[in-house]
């Protein structure tokens, strides 16, 4: 029982690992507090809905994936470029009001009822785990979760343009006066924390219901990780979502009538021992 | 000198003829607020009511209006919340459409509820299902058309004792009144027959995996689980009940879970499960093949429980308005009282001493018919069975 309550906290503490990372990255490049991400999610899995009528899920997924990638790289540059030296609170109520903006323009297009994404063919059904049936399909999610924080740690530590990123997200202007083109830098940065979102949407497509407001409801514990973890950090969120994760639920059966709290207990402990979070200021 | 007076009679009679018409045109129209969940959490039940209000308004204006009057409505969004529904409602109020319906949630009603004498208005609740509406908050100018949490609760017992084998069940419910109210009715309803409750789970409301109580539902020894969320919580666990396997291994009974939105939004997870159910599009009643003929002509599709909420509430509106002869909500709500009107349901009674419409109410399942899956009703329950709860209401 114990087992199979701590790898559900892993499957959940995946999905919001891979959103928050997306957030991270933005974060860390733009020092954006991008509450648009939400959106950017949901968007992720009416993209995904839409193409995998026509494709299946295979093709939904690199549908939404590029999509929204097309979608950050134009909110970077048509957005937060434009908006780089204005003061961080009219950014963030930027972003909000583009949360609002996207929420209506799939309500407008899909209308306010709930759909549903179907899995993948191949990971429909459940294996035997601990003795008792658990789906494959959520399996997968630990896997896709995995991947990305490999792919992530990969390009960030060992590739140039990872250290660019490093270099910009610690200090952007002398980065800058090094020849580093921090602006096409942060159009590529945006992009991939957005396809991100698209691709967390995608992935809890098959057991969350797609609705307008699916995007605010997952960002809540989104900030929760990325407020833990330290923001700008990717360590942190790493270990923050997986904590999350666990606390959700073993929280659920251990301490029933403190499961809704406990995050943010957690959360308001973090902010006043630590108040950078877990990792501090490390990239 | 004979025809000068013949003269006279005609003109007067021709007088006495406009006026007469002149009045017949001049009768009030029935003008009525709409408060609508339109954004928030409640908007996919509020987009489903509005289609069944405006239906009926459509369908009143196109017999030539409710009694000879014309039906005007005015849509505002309650945003879900019930400052912002107090806050619509008492504009309609104020501007003349104070004959009130729409919100969803029962915190919205009851907020309304609370204002109407001073706005001069009156209520008729279409989809709040708290039982305070029709209890200690119960009021002269407040109604309510659907089916209360109590009425929905009465038929368990009784369903139970005819339908259940099992012994031992399992409870799952939304942290807040409605789901905790509920799971005590139902436990009480258990234990009543001599069986037993053996696990209560509470998930806080806006729960997206419920993976881990699916895990304690499935270890325990319970042979069947009675569920009472709401709104995405439902959809999301419908999904993961059945991607668990849980939905075939116990048998799940719903509270208000088996309902088309649901089944919509799920695809097949919610195939099998057994629920209280408001109403179906096969009920057996004149006005109800009437009505459902209608909406297929309109919709190509059946009327949902939602729709079909929304259309009543207009109805005992405007069959209030007809049996007053007038659209002043006092005059309306006293004809209201007691009253016998033609429901989809049948004929049924609004209660005097509560104010509820007192109706048949249903279990069924959810099933494949012809090839589409959807509720079906398998036991009706008559209105005497559901509306034996005695109420705390002074009117």
């Amino acid at each position: 029982m114990i087992a199979i309550q701590i790898l559900n906290g892993l499957v959940y503490g995946s999905l919001l690992m891979i959103v928050a990372s997306g957030l991270v990255l933005i974060y860390g490049l733009r020092r954006v507090v991008n509450f648009a991400h939400g959106s950017l999610f949901m968007l992720g899995a009416y993209i995904a809905y839409a193409a995998s009528l026509q494709f299946g899920f295979g093709g939904g997924l690199l549908a939404a994936v590029a999509a929204l990638a097309a979608v950050g790289f134009c909110l970077d540059r048509f957005g937060f470029r434009l908006l780089q030296d204005r003061d961080p609170l009219t950014v963030m109520l930027v972003t909000f009001g583009l949360l609002l903006v996207f929420e209506d323009v799939v309500q407008s297009i899909w209308g306010k009822q709930s759909y549903s994404l179907a899995a993948p063919e191949a990971l429909q059904g459940t294996v035997d785990l601990f003795g008792s049936p658990f789906p494959v399909y959520r399996l997968a999610i630990v896997a896709v979760g995995a991947l990305v924080a490999a792919c992530l740690v990969g390009w960030l530590r060992y590739s140039r343009i990872g250290l660019f990123i490093r270099g910009a997200s610690t200090d952007p202007v002398t980065t800058a006066m090094q020849g580093v083109n921090t602006d096409r830098l942060s159009g590529g940065v945006v992009a991939v924390g957005a396809a991100l979102a698209g691709l967390a949407g995608v992935v809890s497509g098959p057991f969350l219901s797609l609705s307008p407001t699916m995007g605010s409801d997952i960002l809540i514990d989104s900030f929760v990780v990325v407020v833990i973890g330290g923001l700008g950090s990717f360590a942190g969120a790493f270990v923050a979502a997986m904590i999350l994760g666990q606390v959700q639920a073993l929280g659920a059966v251990y301490l029933p009538d403190l499961a809704a709290l406990l995050p943010f207990a957690l959360m308001t402990a973090v902010l006043i021992w630590r108040p950078s979070g877990l990792s501090g200021s490390r990239v | 000198m004979k025809t000068r007076k013949i003269g006279h009679i005609l003109v007067a009679a021709a007088l006495a003829a406009l006026c007469g018409s002149a009045l017949a045109q001049a009768k009030e129209p029935v003008r009525i607020g709409i408060v609508n969940s339109q954004s928030g959490g409640f908007t996919a039940q509020g987009e489903d009511s509005l289609r069944g209000m405006q239906f009926a308004v459509d369908e009143a204006n196109a017999a030539g209006g409710a009694a000879g009057r014309p039906v005007e409505v005015q849509i505002g969004d309650d945003e879900s919340t019930p400052e912002a529904g107090r806050r619509v409602a008492e504009k309609f109020a104020r501007s003349g459409y104070n004959l009130l319906v729409g919100p969803i949630a029962s915190s919205i009603s009851l907020a309304l509820g609370q204002n109407l004498q001073r706005w001069d208005a009156l209520y008729v609740s279409t989809l709040s299902k708290s039982d305070r509406i029709t209890g200690d908050a119960c009021n002269a100018r407040m109604f309510q058309a659907n089916h209360s949490d109590a009425m929905d609760l009465a038929i368990v017992q009784p369903w139970l004792k005819e339908n259940a084998k099992e012994k031992r069940f399992a409870i799952l419910a939304n942290d807040y009144v409605w789901g905790r109210d509920s799971a005590e009715s139902f436990t009480k309803a258990v234990q009543k027959l001599g069986k037993e409750v053996d696990v209560t789970l509470y998930a806080p409301t806006g729960t997206k995996d419920f993976a881990p109580y699916i895990a304690q539902l499935k270890n325990s020894g319970a042979e069947a689980v009675w569920v009472a969320l709401v709104g995405r919580d439902l959809i999301a666990f419908a999904k993961q009940a059945a991607e668990f396997g849980l939905t075939t291994s116990k048998r799940i009974i719903g509270h208000a879970y088996i309902m088309n939105f649901v089944v919509k939004a799920t695809e097949g997870a919610t195939d099998g499960v057994w629920g209280v159910m408001n109403y179906a599009p096969e009920i057996d009643t004149p006005k109800n093949k009437a009505y459902v003929a209608a909406w297929r002509k309109k919709f190509g599709r059946d009327p949902n429980e939602n729709e079909v909420a929304g259309y009543n509430g207009i109805q005992v509106i405007l069959q209030g308005v007809a049996k007053a002869d007038s659209v002043k909500p006092t005059a309306v709500a006293a004809a209201l009282k007691g009253a016998t009107l033609e429901t989809v349901w049948g004929q049924a009674t609004m209660r005097a001493e509560d104010h509820q419409l007192v109706k048949p109410n249903y279990f069924g399942r959810v099933k494949r018919v012809g090839g589409e899956l959807r509720p079906v009703i398998e036991t009706a329950f008559d209105a005497s069975i559901v509306a034996a709860t005695p109420s705390n209401c002074k009117l």
